[in-house]
C-alpha cells in the first residue's frame, strides 16, 4: 500500500513535468522574424500605412566581422490598414515567418500621422501587446515620412533602429537638444491633465532617395544619414509645434534633463568667445501662491568647466571666474524663460507645472484642472533663478592668446 | 562622545580658517560662504549615496569606540 | 606617541618623496622665469637654514613631539592653544594638498567624476595607511621611492634622447634681478614646499639613530631641492616660459611633448603614477601628524582610532576650500604663504627656540646633560 501510494505519487509527478515546459506557445527561432522598428505614415485616403524593419540576422552577424555587408541587415515590409493590429495581420501575409516584437525598440511616428490624427489612436495597441516593451521609444519623422527613416541603411550601428535611439540618446546626453523618451512616459504625459508630452524628431539628411540602397552605406560620407532634429510638442495628443537648438535645450533646462551641454557666452565684445561645459546640474522647481494664484519658482544650479577661450582672459583670477559665472547664468536664465514663454504661447504644459501644483495644492488644482492648458497655464507667472559654478578650466590658466604680442595680431 | 567633540572642534576651525582664506583674496563675506558650500549643492546620486555612507560610519565610529574602550580597559585589568 | 622606529634611510626617503609631493605638480617660482631653478636652489638653501631652527628645538626635547614640547616651552594652557592651532595648520594642509590632487585628476583623466568622489576614494586610502602607523608608511615610502626614481630616470633619459632641451630658453638667467629672486625665494619657495619640513618635528623623534638626523634631513632636502630645481629647469628648457607659466601642470605638458622612436609617446599615465606617489605619502604624512597631535593634545591613548575622524574632517575641508581650481591656487599662492606658512614656519618656531633657550639655561648643566645622556639612548 505503502509502496503503490509512493509509485502514485511519483508518476504524477512525471506527468506534472510534461506541462511545466510551456510547449502550448512554443515559438521556434527559425519560425519568427525580430521585428526592430515600426513606421507610422497616413496615405492620401487617410489610412495608416505601417513599414516594419526586420533584421536580417545573418546579414548582421556577417558584416560586423568584415566579410559580408552585400546584403542588407534589415528586410522592409509595408501594409496599409485602418489600425495598428490591422497593419500586424496584412504584413503577416507578406512575411514567411511570425513577426515577433519584443525587440522591436522604436517606434516611429510619420509627422502627418502626429499632426491631423494624433498619438492618441495608435499607442493603444502597443501598450496593450504583450510582447512590445514599454521601454520601446517613440520618435516623429520630421519633414519624412517615417518609411523613410525605417528603411534607411547606415554604417556604424548596422540596424537603423539602434542608430536612432543611440544617437537621441547621445544627443541628449551630450547637448540636451533631444529627449529619449519611451512609450509608458508619453502615455503617462498624454494622460495626465497637467504635463503634456514631448518626442524628439528625427529626420533624414543628404542624397534621400537612396537610403535604401546598400550603396548608401559603401561610401566614407553616408549619402542619407538619420539626424537629430529637434523635439515635437504636443497638445491634446496632436503634435502642434517643434522646438530647434536653444528652445529645445532651454525646455529641457527646465526638465531637469539636462546631463552635459555646452553654453557660449560672448566676452568683451566677441562672438562666441567664451565655452562653458556643464558637467553637473540640478533644477528644483517649487510651486507657491501669491495671492491665490500659483508661481512657480524654478532654481538651476550647475557646475561645469571652462573649455574654450578665444578672447585674452586670466582664467586663474577667481574674481574673473566670478564675472563669467555671472554671465553664463544671465545666458541659461534667458534661454530658460524663452522656453518658457514659447510653451505658454503654444498652451502646451510640457513642463509638468499642473501636476507639481497638483501635487503641492490640490484644492487650487481641483479649481483650474479643466482649463488648465488653455487659460491658466499661460498666464503663469515664473521666477528663473540660475547659478553656475566653474570649477576648472582644463590644462592651462591663461588662453594662449593673452601671449600674443600686439604686433603680432 | 569625545570624539564627536574632537571632530566638531577640528571641523568648525577649519571651515572658517577657509572663510578667513577666501575674505583675505578680497571676497566678501556673502561671496566667500556661498564659495565654501557651493561644491555641495550640485551633487550626483553617487556622491550622495558615498556622503552619507561615509557620515553614517563616522556617526557609528564614535558609538563603537566608547564600547571598544570599556571593553579594552576591563581586559587589561 | 606611538612604539615605532623608523631607520634613516626611511625618513631620507620620507622627506625626499614628501617635499617632491605636490611641489612637482605646480609652476614652482614659475614668476622668476627663465631663472626658476636658480630660486629654487636659494630657496632649498633658506629650507636647510630653516631646519637648523627645527633641528635647535629637537635638540632640546629629542624625545616628545611637536605637540608634546610646545606645552612643555609654553606651560600646559598657552601650549594646548598653540599646539592645537599646529593640529589645524596640519589639517588645513592636508586638505590643500588634497583638493590639489584630486583637482588634477579630475583635470586630466576623469573630467566627469564628481571631485568628492575622488577625493573621498584617495582619502580612505590615507586613512587607512594612518591607521597601521608611522613604521608602515616608512616602508610604504621605501618601496614607492624606487618606483618615482625610476620613472623620473626615465623621463629624463627620453626627454634628453627626443632632443627637446633647448638650451637657449634657459636665457637670460637674470629675467628678473637678483634682488627680486631673492625676495620670492624667501617669501615663497622656502615656505612651499621646503619649510613644509615642520611635520617632522612629529616623526623625528622615532628615528633610530638620532645622532644622524642632522645630516639625513640636510640630505633629504638638498636632494629633493635639485631635484625640483632641475625639473623646473626641464620644463622651461623644452616648453619655454610662456607655456610653462600657462600650463597648469607644467610637468603633464612636459611628458605630453615626449615622443621618442615613434611609439614612445602619450606617456601621461605615467605622470598620474608619480602624481599619486607623491600626492600619498604627502597627504599621509600630514593626517598622521594631525592624528598623532590630536590624540597628544586630547590625551586619546588609542591614536589610531582618531584616524577616521580627522580623514573624514580632511576631506570635507578639501571640498569647501574652494569653489573653483583657480580659487584654490589663487590661495594658495596669493594668501598661504604670508598669512599661514609665515606664523607656523618660521615666527612660532623661532620665539619657541629662544624660550627653550632661556628656560634651559636656567634649568643649568644638569638638565643639558639629562638630555644629552638621552640623545644617544633608546627612548622609551
Amino acid at each position: 500500500m505503502e509502496m503503490n501510494h509512493k509509485k502514485l505519487v511519483l508518476l504524477l509527478m512525471l506527468i506534472g513535468t510534461t506541462f511545466t515546459t510551456g510547449c502550448w506557445d512554443k515559438t521556434e527561432l527559425n519560425e519568427m522574424s525580430i521585428v526592430s522598428a515600426v513606421g507610422i505614415d497616413k496615405n492620401k485616403d487617410g489610412k495608416l500605412v505601417g513599414t516594419f524593419q526586420i533584421i536580417n540576422p545573418v546579414n548582421v552577424a556577417g558584416s560586423l566581422q568584415g566579410g559580408g555587408g552585400t546584403n542588407p541587415p534589415i528586410s522592409i515590409y509595408r501594409a496599409t490598414g485602418d489600425n495598428v493590429l490591422q497593419l500586424d495581420s496584412i504584413a503577416s501575409a507578406k512575411i514567411s515567418r511570425d513577426m515577433y516584437f519584443a525587440h522591436a525598440n522604436l517606434v516611429v511616428i510619420g509627422e502627418d500621422v502626429a499632426k491631423d490624427i494624433g498619438i492618441n489612436s495608435i499607442l493603444d495597441a502597443f501598450e496593450r501587446s504583450p510582447e512590445f516593451r514599454a521601454t520601446t521609444r517613440l520618435v516623429i519623422a520630421r519633414g519624412v515620412k517615417a518609411k523613410d527613416l525605417v528603411e534607411t541603411l547606415t554604417a556604424i550601428d548596422k540596424v537603423s533602429a539602434e542608430k536612432v535611439i543611440k544617437t537621441i540618446e547621445s544627443t541628449e546626453k551630450q547637448q540636451g537638444g533631444s529627449i529619449s523618451i519611451n512609450l509608458q512616459e508619453v502615455i503617462k504625459n498624454l494622460v495626465s491633465s497637467g504635463k503634456e508630452p514631448l518626442i524628439s524628431g528625427f529626420t533624414v539628411r543628404g542624397d534621400t532617395g537612396k537610403e535604401n540602397k546598400m550603396e548608401n552605406t559603401q561610401s566614407s560620407s553616408i549619402a542619407a544619414n538619420p539626424n537629430a532634429v529637434g523635439i515635437g510638442v504636443f497638445k491634446d495628443g496632436k503634435l502642434i509645434d517643434w522646438l530647434d537648438g536653444k528652445q529645445a535645450v532651454g525646455t529641457m533646462w527646465v526638465l531637469d534633463r539636462i546631463v552635459n551641454t555646452n553654453v557660449t557666452i560672448d566676452w568683451g565684445g566677441k562672438k562666441g568667445a567664451v565655452t562653458y561645459q556643464v558637467l553637473r546640474q540640478k533644477t528644483n522647481i517649487k510651486p507657491r501662491m501669491k495671492n491665490g494664484k500659483p508661481k512657480m519658482y524654478i532654481t538651476v544650479r550647475a557646475e561645469g568647466d571652462i573649455r574654450e577661450v578665444n578672447v585674452p582672459l586670466d582664467l586663474a583670477s577667481p574674481h574673473e571666474l566670478i564675472d563669467i559665472e555671472k554671465e553664463l547664468a544671465k545666458n541659461l536664465k534667458k534661454e530658460m524663460e524663452e522656453a518658457i514663454a514659447i510653451a505658454q504661447n503654444n498652451k502646451s504644459d510640457v513642463f509638468g507645472f499642473g501636476e507639481l501644483i497638483h501635487e503641492s495644492h490640490p484644492e487650487y488644482w481641483k479649481k483650474h484642472e479643466k482649463d488648465w492648458d488653455d487659460v491658466t497655464f499661460p498666464k503663469l507667472e515664473t521666477e528663473v533663478k540660475v547659478e553656475t559654478f566653474i570649477r576648472r578650466s582644463g590644462l592651462r590658466n591663461k588662453p594662449f592668446l593673452s601671449d600674443i604680442k600686439k604686433g603680432d595680431q | 562622545m569625545k570624539f564627536f567633540g574632537i571632530t566638531i572642534l577640528l571641523l568648525v576651525p577649519l571651515v572658517l580658517f577657509s572663510l578667513g582664506m577666501d575674505i583675505l583674496l578680497g571676497f566678501d563675506l556673502d561671496n566667500s560662504i556661498k564659495h565654501a558650500f557651493n561644491p555641495f549643492l550640485v551633487k550626483d546620486r553617487a556622491e550622495l549615496i558615498l556622503f552619507m555612507f561615509l557620515l553614517i560610519i563616522l556617526f557609528f565610529s564614535f558609538i563603537y569606540r566608547k564600547k571598544d574602550k570599556d571593553n579594552k580597559s576591563k581586559g587589561q585589568q | 606617541m606611538e612604539k615605532a622606529k623608523i631607520s634613516g634611510y626611511q625618513l631620507f626617503v620620507l622627506i625626499f618623496l614628501f617635499e617632491m609631493g605636490s611641489a612637482l605638480l605646480v609652476p614652482l617660482a614659475g614668476e622668476a622665469k627663465q631663472g626658476a631653478w636658480l630660486v629654487i636652489l636659494i630657496a632649498t638653501i633658506g629650507g636647510i637654514l630653516l631646519f637648523f631652527v627645527y633641528y635647535g628645538l629637537f635638540r632640546y626635547y629629542p624625545n616628545q613631539i611637536l605637540t608634546e614640547f610646545i606645552r612643555s616651552i609654553l606651560g600646559n594652557f598657552f601650549g594646548k592653544i598653540v599646539a592645537f592651532l599646529y593640529i589645524l595648520y596640519f589639517m588645513y594642509l592636508a586638505a590643500r594638498v588634497l583638493r590639489d590632487f584630486g583637482e588634477t585628476l579630475l583635470t586630466f583623466a576623469y573630467p566627469h567624476v564628481p571631485l568628492f568622489f575622488a577625493n573621498a576614494a584617495f582619502m580612505l586610502v590615507v586613512i587607512y595607511t594612518v591607521r597601521k602607523g608611522v613604521e608602515v608608511l616608512a616602508r610604504t615610502g621605501e618601496l614607492f621611492f624606487v618606483l618615482e626614481n625610476v620613472l623620473f630616470m626615465t623621463f629624463i633619459l627620453l626627454i634628453i634622447v627626443s632632443g627637446m632641451i633647448h638650451m637657449n630658453n634657459l636665457k637670460p638667467v637674470l629675467e628678473i634681478n637678483a634682488v627680486e629672486m631673492g625676495k620670492m625665494a624667501f617669501t615663497k619657495t622656502i615656505f612651499f614646499p621646503f619649510g613644509e619640513l615642520i611635520v617632522f618635528l612629529m616623526i623625528f623623534p622615532y628615528l633610530n639613530e638620532p645622532q644622524r638626523l642632522k645630516k639625513i634631513a640636510i640630505a633629504g632636502l638638498a636632494t629633493s631641492g635639485i631635484f625640483l630645481s632641475f625639473t623646473m629647469a626641464m620644463n622651461i628648457a623644452v616648453l619655454g616660459v610662456d607655456l610653462t607659466l600657462r600650463s597648469q601642470y607644467p610637468l603633464l605638458t612636459l611628458i605630453q611633448s615626449i615622443e621618442v622612436a615613434g611609439f614612445l609617446e602619450r606617456l601621461d599615465v605615467y605622470f598620474l603614477l608619480k602624481l599619486m606617489i607623491g600626492g600619498f605619502i604627502k597627504i599621509t604624512v600630514f593626517t598622521y601628524v594631525a592624528v598623532m597631535g590630536t590624540a597628544n593634545v586630547f590625551n586619546v591613548k588609542q591614536s589610531s582610532r582618531l584616524a577616521y575622524p580627522v580623514g573624514i574632517v580632511i576631506l570635507l575641508v578639501s571640498i569647501v576650500i574652494a569653489s573653483s581650481y583657480s580659487e584654490h591656487i589663487h590661495e594658495g599662492l596669493g594668501a598661504v604663504p604670508m598669512f599661514i606658512h609665515l606664523p607656523f614656519q618660521v615666527i612660532i618656531p623661532l620665539l619657541l627656540l629662544i624660550i627653550a633657550f632661556f628656560k634651559n639655561r636656567k634649568k643649568t648643566s644638569k638638565h643639558q646633560r639629562h638630555n644629552t645622556d638621552l640623545k644617544g639612548g633608546v627612548d622609551k
